[in-house]
C-alpha cells in the first residue's frame, strides 16, 4: 500500500512537471521548425545556375575524408557554379540507390562510382546510360594498360561504354619486418610453402596466431577467395575444379594460424599489424599504407609486397572503382557531369590518389614524378598489377559471392572435416548451376558448366 | 540475509552502471587510451572533447541528427493525432468490442519491422515516400500506435465518466466535451504518449535503415559508420543520440508507472 | 437504431482511422512478403524454391540461433526484472534510487547498446578483456565461437530491456492485495512459499504480457546482432537483411521474413496457451 502511495504522491508537482515538460515541447518544435526553414531555405537560395551533382561512392572513411576535404574542394573552386553532394554507401546499398532513383521516375543530375564487380548489375538491369555519345570528352587520353583491356572488354561485350574506369585497387600483403627477420624471413614469403613456414615458425616463437584473413564474409571474403583460386590455376565461379579444391586445401591448413580476429576481417581491418595482434596482413588493399604509417610503422617496421607467388601463378585481382551515370538523367544536367567526371580522371587528380590514398591511376599521366616516400608503396603495386584480371561483371555475381562465402563458413570458419572439402565444394557448383538454371535459363547455366563465366584477363 | 542482498544489490548497480561508464570513457577519453590499446584503461586516463568535436564538425551528422528529430517529432504528433480518438472510442466501447480491438492493435505490434518494411520500402519508392520524414514516421507510428492508445485507453479510463457526463448535461456537444474536458484532464496521459513515441522514434533502427538509407537518420548513421571502419566517431554520435532520451527517460519515469502500463487491463 | 447502438457506431467511426492505418501499413505489406516468398521474379506459379535456396544458405542454424537467443533473452530478463522488482517492493535500502537506476538502461538506444557492447567484447581494446587481464584472468576472445557470440548478444539485450519486466512486475506486485500476504505470514508460511503461492500466480498474466511484448521484440531484434556479431552466426533477421541487401536474392530475403512471421504467431500462441488465455 505505502509502495502504491510513494508512485502517486506529489500530484501538485505532477501538474508542475507536466506543464513545463508541454512548454519544452513546444520549444523543441519551434526549434525544429526554426532549423528545418533554414536548412531549406538554405539549400534553395542558391541561383538557379547552381547545380547539386550527387555523387555515390563506396569509400573507407579515410578515403571518403580526402574525397570530401581535398578533391571535392578543388573542382567546386574550379567550377563555382558546380556544387558535389557525395553521398557514401557500400557497393550494393549503390545499386539499390540506383534502382530506387530510376524507379521514382526522378533523377537529378547523378553520378555513381561502383565496384567493378557490381557495376555489372546495373548494365544488365538496365539502369545504366549509354556513355559511347560522350566517352571521347570523358575519357583520358592514356588509361592504364589493365584499365584500356578493360574497356575493350565492355566494347566487345556490351558494344557501347557502360561505365568509365576512375581508379584501380590492387590487394598487397603488409607485414610485420621485424618479426619476420626474427625468424629468419629476411624476404618475405615468396612461395606458398614459405608462408606457411613462417606463419609455423612465428607462432612457436610467439604465441601469437599471425595472420590475418579478410574473413567476414560480403564481397571482401569473396574477393579474397577470388584471387587466391586463381593463383592454384582455378576458376572460382566454378567452386569446384582443380585449382579451387588445392586453394581451399591449402587454406584449411594455413587457417591454424590465422589471427582469431580473422572472422572479422574485412577491407577495413589493418590496426592489428601496428597493434601487434596479428604480423602478417594477407591480403589488404593499399589505402591502408599512409594509415599503418599514421599507427606508428616505419620503413624498419613496415613491409608491402605483391605477395606469396601460387602454385600456378602470381597473378593480381584488379578491383576499383568505374564511372557510370544513371538512365534518366535529364540531358541539361550531363555537361555538368562530364565536367566532373573529366576532372576525376585529370592527371592532377589522379596523382592525388596515388599520393594520398595510395590508389593506383588509371590515368597514365598521373605517374611522372612521383615523391620516393610513396614509391616504394607504388612499386608494389606495379609489381602486382603487371599480370592482373578482373572478376566478371556479371549479373548474377552477388549470388556467387553469396555461395563463396557459405563454402568459406563450412571449410574454413566451422572447420569441416577435410576429407569433405571437395564435396563442399561440387554442392557449391550445383548450388549456382541451379540458380542460373531457375533464373537465365539452360544456356546460361550450361556455359556455366563449361566454365565460360572465369576471371577476366580481358 | 540482509548482508546477501546488499552484496546482490552491489554487483548488480556496477552491472546496471558499467556499460553506460565505457560509452564515457570512450566518448571523453582519447581513443589511444581506449579502443586503440589492447588493453583499454579502466580509469579515465586523461579526458578530451576531441571526439566529440568530430563528431559535431561532421556535416553528415549534422543531417542525420535532424533527419532524426523531424521523423521523431512527426512520429509523436501523428500518434497522439490517431491515439486519441481511438482510446476514445475504446474507452466507450463495450468491453468485448474494445477488447477485440485492443489485441488487434497489439497483433500489428508482433509483426517484424524486417517484414514490414521490406515491401514497405519498394511501395514507398513508387509513390515517392522513399527517403522521406514523412514516410518513416508513418512506418515508425506502428510501433508508437498500440503503445499510445494502451496508455491513451488507461488515462481516459481513470477519468470519472460524471465529468464528461456534466459537460453534456450542460449542454457541450461530443466534441466540445471532449476538448475541453477530457483531453485538459488526460494532459499527462497524452504528454507522456508523445514523449514516449519521440523516444520510440529517435531510437527506431530496422525502418530507418531500410526505408531513408540514402540521407539516413542518426542511428542508422551510426551503423553505417561501424560498417564503414569509423568507430570513434560512431561512439561520439552514439552520445548525441542517447542524451535526449537519457533526460526523456528520467523526466518519464514517473509516468512508467506500472499502472499507465496496467491501464488497459483494468476489468 | 437505439440510441446506444448509434452512439456505438459514431465511437467506432473513432477507431476507423486508426484500423485503416493499421491495415494499411502492417497487415497488407505482411501478406505481401508471405505471396512474394512463395514466387520467384521468373515464374508465376507458386514455388517453394526462395526456401530451398534458404536451406542451403544456413536457415536451420538460423532458426536455432533465433530460439537460443529468445530463450536465453527472455529467461535472463525475466530473472532480472522478478529480482529487481522483488528488491524494490521490499523496500530495500535506497530503493528509490535503485528504480531510476534500473530505468537507464531502457534509455539506451540500441544502436548505441550494440556499438557499447561491441567495444566491450572486441577482441582488442575490448573493456571486458581489459577487466579480466587486470585481476589476472585470462582473456577470452568472444568472438572465437558461436555458443560465446550469441552469449554476447543476449547479455546486452538482456542488460538493455529488463526493465519492461521490471516495471510490468512492479504492476503486478501493485495488483496484489496486501491482505493475502498477511493472513498468509499468520498461517505461517515463509517468504518463500508466499512467494510461490500468492506472488507467482498472480503475476502470472502480467509475466504473460511481459512474455509476449519482450518475446516477440527477442524475435525481432536486428540492429544489436547486426552490429554486435554481423551477418555470422546467422540470426533469422540478420539473415533476411543479408539478402535483401544485395538486389539479386531479394526473394530469399521474403522467404526468411515469412519463417520469421510463422515463428512469431507460434510463439504468442504457445505463450498464450501457457499463461491462460492472454488478458482479462
Amino acid at each position: 500500500m505505502r509502495y502504491k502511495h510513494f508512485l502517486n504522491n506529489n500530484v501538485k508537482s505532477k501538474k508542475a512537471i507536466s506543464s513545463s515538460i508541454l512548454i519544452t515541447i513546444i520549444v523543441i518544435a519551434i526549434i525544429a521548425i526554426a532549423v528545418g526553414v533554414y536548412f531549406y531555405y538554405h539549400s534553395v537560395s542558391t541561383t538557379s545556375k547552381v547545380v547539386t551533382i550527387t555523387y555515390f561512392d563506396d569509400l573507407a572513411p579515410s578515403e571518403a575524408k580526402v574525397m570530401e576535404s581535398v578533391v571535392i574542394p578543388m573542382f567546386e573552386k574550379m567550377y563555382p557554379n558546380i556544387k558535389i553532394n557525395y553521398v557514401d554507401e557500400s557497393a550494393s546499398q549503390i545499386v539499390q540507390s540506383v534502382e530506387a532513383l530510376e524507379q521514382s521516375g526522378k533523377v537529378g543530375p547523378v553520378i555513381i562510382g561502383e565496384d567493378n564487380m557490381i557495376i555489372g548489375e546495373l548494365i544488365y538491369g538496365g539502369y545504366l546510360m549509354n556513355l559511347t555519345p560522350i566517352a571521347s570528352q570523358i575519357m583520358p587520353s592514356s588509361l592504364i594498360p589493365s584499365m584500356a583491356k578493360l574497356t575493350n572488354y565492355e566494347l566487345k561485350v556490351w558494344h557501347a561504354i557502360y561505365f568509365i574506369p576512375l581508379r584501380a585497387n590492387i590487394p598487397l600483403v603488409f607485414y610485420n619486418k621485424k618479426v619476420l627477420t626474427e625468424v629468419g624471413f629476411t624476404q618475405p614469403p615468396q612461395n606458398l610453402t614459405a608462408l606457411l613456414e613462417a606463419a609455423k615458425l612465428i607462432y612457436q616463437k610467439t604465441g601469437i596466431k599471425p595472420i590475418m584473413f579478410q574473413g567476414h564474409g560480403g564481397a571482401s571474403t569473396a574477393t579474397e577467395l577470388f584471387q587466391w583460386a586463381v593463383q592454384f590455376g582455378g576458376n572460382p565461379i566454378v567452386f569446384n575444379d582443380t585449382g579451387d579444391v588445392e586453394m581451399f586445401e591449402y587454406l584449411y591448413n594455413l587457417s591454424q594460424y590465422f589471427s582469431p580476429a580473422y572472422i572479422h576481417g574485412y577491407w577495413g581491418s589493418y590496426k592489428g599489424l601496428a597493434s601487434g595482434e596479428y604480423f602478417i596482413l594477407d591480403y589488404q588493399w593499399p589505402y591502408v599504407y599512409s594509415l599503418l604509417q599514421g599507427l606508428g610503422m616505419n620503413s624498419t617496421t613496415l613491409g608491402v609486397y605483391p605477395g606469396p607467388a601460387g602454385p600456378v601463378n602470381s597473378d593480381h585481382l584488379v578491383g576499383g572503382d568505374v564511372l557510370a551515370i544513371p538512365k534518366g538523367v535529364p540531358a541539361s544536367d550531363l555537361p555538368y557531369l562530364i565536367e566532373f567526371a573529366k576532372f576525376l580522371l585529370s592527371p592532377q587528380v589522379q596523382r592525388i590518389f596515388i599520393i594520398d590514398l595510395g590508389w593506383p591511376a588509371v590515368n597514365a599521366q598521373a605517374y611522372q614524378n612521383l615523391p620516393s616516400n610513396i614509391s616504394y608503396l607504388y612499386q608494389q603495386e606495379e609489381l602486382a598489377l603487371e599480370n592482373s584480371f578482373f572478376r566478371p561483371p556479371v549479373p548474377w555475381i552477388t549470388e556467387w559471392n553469396s555461395i563463396m562465402d557459405q563454402v568459406f563458413d563450412q571449410i574454413i570458419v566451422n572447420h569441416a572435416p577435410y576429407n569433405e572439402i571437395p564435396q563442399i565444394l561440387s554442392k557449391a557448383n550445383a548450388e549456382m548451376y541451379q540458380y542460373l538454371l531457375k533464373y537465365y535459363g539452360p544456356q546460361v547455366a550450361q556455359e556455366y558448366e563449361e566454365g565460360v563465366f572465369g576471371p577476366l584477363y580481358a | 540475509m540482509n548482508k546477501i542482498i546488499y552484496i546482490i544489490l552491489v554487483i548488480f548497480i556496477i552491472f546496471l552502471i558499467y556499460p553506460i561508464y565505457v560509452l564515457f570513457l570512450v566518448s571523453f577519453v582519447p581513443a589511444i587510451f581506449t579502443v586503440d590499446r589492447l588493453y583499454p584503461y579502466q580509469f579515465p586516463v586523461a579526458l578530451t572533447l576531441s571526439n566529440l568535436e568530430l563528431a559535431l564538425s561532421n556535416p553528415q551528422m549534422i543531417h542525420a541528427v535532424y533527419k532524426s528529430l523531424e521523423t521523431a517529432t512527426l512520429v509523436g504528433i501523428i500518434a497522439v493525432s490517431l491515439g486519441i480518438p481511438t482510446a476514445y472510442g475504446l474507452s466507450k466501447l463495450p468491453e468485448k468490442i474494445a477488447y477485440a480491438i485492443t489485441t488487434i492493435l497489439f497483433t500489428v505490434n508482433m509483426m517484424p519491422s524486417i517484414v514490414i518494411a521490406i515491401p514497405i520500402a519498394a511501395d514507398f519508392i513508387k509513390i515517392g515516400l522513399f527517403d522521406t520524414a514523412l514516410g518513416l514516421a508513418l512506418a515508425q507510428e506502428l510501433i508508437a500506435l498500440p503503445l499510445t492508445s494502451f496508455i491513451l485507453l488507461g488515462t481516459f479510463q481513470s477519468i470519472p465518466p460524471e465529468l464528461e457526463y456534466q459537460a453534456r448535461v450542460d449542454g457541450a456537444g461530443l466534441f466540445r466535451s471532449i476538448f475541453e474536458v477530457l483531453i485538459p484532464l488526460a494532459r499527462e496521459g497524452i504528454i507522456a504518449s508523445f514523449l514516449l513515441s519521440w523516444m520510440l522514434s529517435w531510437d527506431e533502427f530496422t525502418f530507418a535503415v531500410l526505408i531513408s538509407p540514402i540521407r539516413p537518420t542518426l542511428p542508422v548513421l551510426i551503423y553505417l559508420y561501424t560498417t564503414r571502419g569509423n568507430i570513434l566517431e560512431a561512439a561520439a554520435f552514439s552520445l548525441f543520440l542517447t542524451i535526449p532520451v537519457l533526460i526523456l527517460t528520467v523526466f518519464l519515469q514517473k509516468y512508467l508507472r506500472g499502472e499507465y502500463l496496467g491501464g488497459g487491463l483494468k476489468g | 437504431m437505439s440510441a446506444i447502438k448509434r452512439e456505438n457506431v459514431s465511437f467506432f467511426l473513432f477507431i476507423l482511422p486508426a484500423l485503416i492505418y493499421v491495415t494499411v501499413f502492417s497487415f497488407y505489406p505482411a501478406a505481401e512478403v508471405v505471396w512474394l516468398s512463395f514466387h520467384s521474379p521468373v515464374s508465376n506459379s507458386l514455388t517453394l524454391s526462395n526456401f530451398k535456396a534458404l536451406i542451403y544458405f544456413g536457415l536451420p542454424q538460423a532458426i536455432l540461433y533465433t530460439v537460443i537467443v529468445v530463450v536465453g533473452a527472455l529467461s535472463f530478463q525475466l530473472f532480472l526484472g522478478m529480482g529487481v522488482a522483488s528488491l524494490i517492493v521490499s523496500k530495500v535500502k535506497g530503493y528509490r534510487a535503485l528504480y531510476i537506476l534500473a530505468l537507464l538502461p531502457y534509455g539506451i538506444a540500441t544502436v548505441v547498446n550494440a556499438v557499447d557492447f561491441s567495444f566491450i567484447f572486441q577482441p582488442t581494446g575490448g573493456f571486458a578483456n581489459g577487466i579480466l587481464k587486470a585481476i589476472g584472468l585470462p582473456t577470452v576472445n568472444w568472438y572465437s565461437g558461436t555458443p560465446l557470440e550469441l552469449f554476447i548478444v543476449i547479455l546486452a539485450d538482456s542488460w538493455r530491456n529488463f526493465p519492461v519486466f521490471m516495471l510490468l512486475m512492479l504492476a503486478g506486485y501493485a495488483s496484489i492485495p496486501r491482505e493475502l500476504y498477511e493472513a498468509a505470514s499468520v498461517d505461517g508460511a515463509g517468504v518463500v512459499r508466499r512467494f510461490f503461492e500468492i506472488t507467482l500466480p498472480n503475476l502470472k498474466k502480467y509475466i504473460a504480457i511481459a512474455l509476449i511484448i519482450r518475446g516477440i521484440s527477442e524475435f525481432n531484434i536486428f540492429a544489436l546482432p547486426l552490429i554486435l556479431i554481423g551477418y555470422s552466426p546467422p540470426l533469422l533477421t540478420t539473415l533476411t537483411y543479408e539478402f535483401y541487401s544485395t538486389t539479386v536474392t531479394k526473394y530469399y530475403s521474403y522467404a526468411a521474413a515469412t519463417i520469421l512471421l510463422a515463428f512469431i504467431i507460434v510463439f504468442i500462441v504457445i505463450v498464450l496457451k501457457l499463461g491462460g488465455g492472454g488478458r482479462r
